[in-house]
């Protein structure tokens, strides 16, 4: 039995997703009638085409796997999936959730200072600075100079 | 056109504007000079800004930034052997070379002049062939339309990225992305969910974002802290060995034909959807090699390899607007993000745009032309200092990324969807730069995927469903054949069975 690589597997999971938005088509995508006359490029044909063709290509992608051994054979391009990628997604989406509950300003200096913990900052002084000033600035050049309505947060009472 | 390009100047020869393009110059040396900060990056987490301001000024500041970000590429290419933007890749052969050898500054300065004379030349170009193509344009139909669209998308998809499969999969992804929302023709909703936020589409400006700046966060976070603290360590060293001796006039007047070379070949190149400055670098470097008096200098240090690679990748910087404001087509995903600039301002790019608002565009391709001004005096002024403030760790710069990723996108529609939209694309893009697939087709046939189902839609009402029209017709036909022959040549070039390289 031959190893699947790295290849074979994402062109697997394309082909398994395209293949599920195909089967959304009918219920997603409306085909009416103008009259009594069919239109002859109906909405649903398009996102048919276009997931057809993806559909192709990752089976090929899929397929070329046992044609060429070679093919993927040394892994992702980009290096390995790393776990600790998952991190700064989970940050990134705690911030989203800060913003909507406390607000643009204090969700973005918690984030900050959390982003660059994360990413190795370790000089107190430069990490305090930088999550004092980005909140600073947020509010100064898209608060006041650009008027954008900041979020305020659903929690924080209108205070920020 | 004169009495339009005359009002373009006036337009343009504002306080407000000229502090615009220092501000966006100034932002896009530093970007560029920060290596893995891209030109695409900055101005797709500063389009918003754009868009609170007039049209005069929010358009050239991004064009200011990414002449600025390309130039500013050259910057750590020839001080550390890092390229701050892909476009700087050609940049590295002899700019480190040089470096090593003390003459830093002669590459830095020599890597300026040539890039401020590839990019003029690139903008006069433009300035005065973009309308006279737009008018020839106008006369082209739905059919010739799709025609060009496939062409587009064929050329992009088999030229970006190492692999012509994993390049036409990235283009099918960003048509039927889309798709989602209201279908052109008759307004019948597609892919929504039933929810109210997907009924305009996937917004651009989110995805974009998603998958330039958030990606890259992404990236860079999964790295471990050792990996993270060598690679600042190895660029703080760098940057302490430059060479303090100035080019002399002899040694530039030795590069000019190299120049003025490569200043043609990155102009056509530009003008060509989905080449971009990587390719013209790379094809200025070759011919220079081939031409030159000392080809055995190539690659151990040439000033005229310096030039050759830095004029022909600014040499893009203005004719890739061509096909954008004559056809609506972006050639590379800055131009995208152009677009994406200009429909938000209201300026529709494609054939009426220089009859509906000819003096604003004028102004537009004039500012580029004071851009290459402010360049040559920011950039000479300013190179040591830019080569200190991009000693700045990422894990300082990220951050700050992070939270105006946030801002910028919500400021767009005061909206919580739009944030998370972008977290998706974030991950996606990470997903797509794991495996390599290229994302410009994503991004050029996602912000094109309407017009072009439109051209195909009303092309088929117009012959009643009968798809022969596509090749009755000569331009679509031609363009067609040229589409096929491309993915013919990229399918030979590296077959879908066969590996990638």
């Amino acid at each position: 039995m031959k190893r699947f690589q790295w290849e074979t597997w994402v062109g697997l999971a394309v082909l398994v997703i395209s293949l599920a938005g195909l089967a959304l088509i009918p219920s997603q995508v409306l085909t009416r009638k103008v009259g009594e006359r069919t239109i002859p490029f109906p909405p649903s044909a398009f996102p048919f085409l276009t997931l057809s063709v993806l559909a192709l290509m990752a089976a090929l992608m899929a397929a070329r796997n046992w044609f060429s051994p070679s093919a993927g054979s040394e892994g992702p391009p980009g290096g390995p999936l790393r776990t600790r990628a998952l991190v700064p997604v989970a940050t990134f989406a705690l911030y989203i959730l800060l913003v909507e509950w406390f607000g643009m300003l204090p969700a973005t200096l918690v984030a900050v200072a959390l982003f660059a913990f994360q990413l190795g900052l370790r000089e107190w002084r430069t990490l305090a600075l930088i999550a004092l000033l980005t909140p600073l600035f947020i509010w100064v050049f898209f608060g006041r100079f650009l008027g954008v309505v900041l979020p305020e947060g659903r929690l924080s009472g209108g205070v920020f | 056109m004169w009495a339009q390009l005359a009002q373009g100047l006036l337009l343009c020869l504002r306080f407000d504007v000229l502090a615009v393009l220092v501000i966006g110059m100034s932002l896009g040396i530093v970007v560029g000079g920060l290596p893995g900060l891209t030109a695409a990056m900055a101005v797709a987490v500063l389009l918003p800004i754009s868009f609170f301001v007039e049209p005069v000024l929010g358009i050239p500041f991004l064009l200011a930034i990414t002449k600025g970000a390309i130039f500013g590429g050259s910057i750590p290419a020839i001080l550390i052997n890092t390229p701050g933007t892909g476009a700087a890749a050609a940049t590295v052969l002899d700019g480190y070379p040089l470096a090593q050898q003390g003459k830093a500054r002669k590459a830095l300065e020599m890597a300026l002049y040539s890039s401020v004379i590839g990019d003029t030349f690139s903008d006069l170009v433009t300035i005065f062939i973009a309308g006279a193509i737009a008018a020839v344009a106008i006369l082209v139909g739905p059919p010739e339309y799709f025609a060009i669209f496939v062409f587009s998308f064929a050329i992009i998809s088999c030229v970006t990225g190492r692999s012509v499969l994993r390049g036409l999969m990235s283009a099918a992804l960003g048509l039927f992305l889309s798709s989602v929302g209201l279908d052109p023709l008759i307004g019948v909703r597609r892919f929504t969910f039933g929810s109210v936020d997907m009924t305009g589409g996937i917004s651009f400006i989110a995805m974009l974002i998603g998958i330039f700046a958030l990606s890259e966060i992404f990236l860079y976070a999964e790295r471990s802290r050792e990996e993270r603290n060598t690679e600042d360590e190895k660029h703080k060293a760098a940057w302490q060995a430059e060479g303090n001796e100035p080019l002399t006039l002899e040694e530039f007047k030795s590069c000019g034909r190299t120049i003025s070379r490569s200043a043609v070949v990155g102009t056509i190149i530009g003008a060509i959807p989905g080449l971009g400055q990587v390719v013209a670098a790379f094809v200025s470097y070759g011919l220079a090699y081939r031409r030159s008096k000392e080809p055995e200098r190539f690659g151990k240090g040439s000033l005229e390899g310096v030039a050759a690679a830095e004029t022909g990748n600014n040499a893009v910087n203005g004719s890739s607007l061509i096909p954008l404001l004559s056809f609506g087509i972006p050639g590379d995903v800055v131009t995208a993000v152009l677009f994406a600039a200009f429909m938000v301002q209201g300026l529709r790019p494609g054939p009426r745009l220089f009859e509906e608002h000819g003096a604003i565009v004028y102004s537009i391709l004039i500012a580029m032309l004071l851009c290459n001004v402010l360049m040559l005096v920011l950039g000479f002024f300013s190179l040591r200092y830019v080569a200190l403030i991009a000693r700045f760790p990422k894990k300082a710069v990220f951050p700050v990324v992070a939270a105006f990723c946030v801002v910028g996108t919500y400021a767009l529609n005061n909206s919580f969807f739009d944030v998370k939209v972008m977290l998706v694309f974030g991950v996606v893009g990470y997903f797509l730069r794991k495996f390599d697939f290229p994302v410009a087709p994503l991004i050029i046939t996602f912000i094109l995927g309407r017009a072009f189902e439109s051209s195909l839609g009303q092309s088929l009402i117009m012959g009643d469903g009968d798809l022969s029209l596509f090749v009755r017709r000569p331009i679509s036909l031609v363009f067609i054949l040229l589409a096929a022959g491309i993915v013919v040549w990229g399918a030979r070039r590296r077959s879908p069975l066969a590996g990638d390289e």
